[in-house]
């Protein structure tokens, strides 16, 4: 069981800048994010796009935002769950709150912090008949651990970045036969990752497999065969594995049987700390509305400072706080 | 200002209409948003796909960028003739009648 102070739910800009706020305060913190790295949209969606209005920063690449604040929250320690998601919020007879993920992980914390932006992240599914059934059992839509596909069948569907690159990196002596199947004849990732593609298809080292899209799967306990739609016909392959790459797409999730109180898709908040219906819970950055919400990282910043001063009774309640500036106890080593 | 109709087909197949003005700094995700429909995430870079729709091709539409051609080969439920991401599509007055599918992405 892993127990904090603070548990933060999405570690997005707002969830990371919340660890610093909370450690002035003297809170610990922990994130839990079900992608597999830290940063929410910026990270996942657009790293190499310049952000012109974070204050001070005339321009910053929004992968660059994180590694910042990453290194600016170093100090605190915070601790990561990742790659997992928030599926259940309990509160405990003692206001203690019991957070629990989709593999079972156990928090224990004294106040949450859900700063889940748009929602968990989830692989788009592909529109197939008995998907489910095969999810884990030779259906994937990330690859974790390659060495798990060693000497193993693998088809991957897609034509951005990470369909390519898995299919070459796969190809190169760990899978015993990598086929690339995409719905078009050109791709469209990255030069280098098309190339690489290319060669690997002369060399025989890839099946690529183009203008087609796999239409069913089957199998008994777990998936064995896929059938290919192409532009001369059905093709019936045996496979071990098939991992379709369709990117990742945000969606609300279990958020919304927790019995806060919801606004199209968004946790009602007061806009004096940002705390939700459920004392001790909070609710920071994209998820939150309010009367004049903004959606822009520097709200969610200053939404943590907020949240932070209030959250303080919860984690302290006989404790005293004083303001301080950041300067006055020469950096963050005095707080 | 001069204005456009637009036919919207909602998720449950209801079909309805609405005007807007002509306006080349807003698109049709924009409009779409305004009409409380969830979209625009990224705030209308071809980035995330959440304006995805089936458009009828009964009108000329602006080409595809590669940014759009290389999101939607990315979605599963991409319909080869009609979909594209609204947010990519201004409010030309070229536009007056178009037909849009909501999707549910
Ligand atoms: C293309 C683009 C351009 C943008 N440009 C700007 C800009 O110029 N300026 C600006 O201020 N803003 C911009 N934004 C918006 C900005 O990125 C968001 O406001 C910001 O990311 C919100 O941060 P957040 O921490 O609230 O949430 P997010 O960044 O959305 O992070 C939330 C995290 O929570 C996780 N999560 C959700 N639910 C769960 C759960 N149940 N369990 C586990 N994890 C969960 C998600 O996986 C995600 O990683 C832009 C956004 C996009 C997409
Ligand atoms: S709004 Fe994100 S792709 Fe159109």
């Amino acid at each position: 069981m892993i127990k904090t102070d603070v548990l933060i739910i999405g570690a997005g800009p707002c969830g990371l800048f919340a660890v610093f706020e909370a450690g002035l305060l003297k809170m610990k913190c922990h994130l839990i994010d079900s992608l597999p790295q830290a940063g929410g949209q910026c990270a996942e969606i657009y790293p190499k796009k310049p952000i012109y209005d974070i204050p001070a920063f005339p321009e910053i690449l929004a992968g660059d935002l994180v590694n910042n604040l990453m290194q600016q929250i170093k100090p605190f320690k915070p601790g990561f769950t990742l790659g997992e998601r928030v599926e259940s919020i309990e509160k405990k007879k003692d206001g203690s709150f019991l957070v629990v993920t989709n593999l079972g992980t156990e928090h224990l914390s004294k106040v949450v912090v859900i700063a889940a932006g748009l929602g968990c992240f989830e692989p788009r599914k592909p529109l197939i008949d008995n998907l489910d059934f095969f999810e884990r059992k030779g259906v994937d839509y990330i690859v974790k651990d390659p060495k798990k596909y060693t000497d193993c069948k693998v088809v991957i569907s897609g034509g951005g970045d990470s369909a390519l690159d898995w299919a070459s990196f796969l190809a190169n002596n760990i899978a015993k036969e990598v086929t690339l199947i995409h719905r078009r004849d050109s791709f469209r990732g990255h030069p280098d990752s098309v190339d690489k593609i290319m060669e690997m298809t002369k060399e025989g080292k890839v099946n690529l497999i183009t203008n087609a899209e796999v239409t069913s799967i089957s199998g008994e306990s777990s998936l064995s065969q896929i059938s290919i739609k192409t532009e001369n016909g059905i093709v019936i392959k045996d496979t071990d594995f098939w991992i379709p790459l369709f990117g990742l797409t945000p969606k609300l999730g279990p958020i919304a049987s927790w019995g806060l109180n919801l606004n199209k898709n968004a946790i009602e908040v007061y806009p004096h700390d940002y705390s939700t219906n459920i004392e001790g819970v909070y609710a920071i950055g994209d998820i939150n509305t309010y009367p004049g919400k903004l959606k822009l990282i520097l709200s969610g910043f200053h939404e943590a400072a907020l949240m932070a001063q209030s959250a303080f009774k919860h984690v302290f309640p006989e404790g005293k706080k004083s303001f301080k500036y950041t300067t006055v106890l020469g950096g963050i080593k005095g707080f | 200002m001069e204005k456009i109709s637009i036919n919207i087909i909602d998720f449950d197949g209801e079909r309805y209409s609405i005007k807007t003005d002509v306006d080349l700094n807003s698109n049709l995700m924009d409009i779409l948003k305004e009409e409380g429909f969830s979209m625009g995430h990224c705030g209308g870079m071809a980035l995330c796909a959440s304006c995805h729709c089936y458009v009828e091709h009964n009108k000329e539409l602006p080409t595809m960028s590669i940014e759009e051609e290389s999101m939607l080969d990315q979605l599963n439920n991409l319909n080869q003739t009609e979909s594209r991401l609204i947010c990519q599509i201004p409010c030309t007055p070229e536009l007056d009648g178009i037909t849009i599918k909501l999707v549910r992405n």
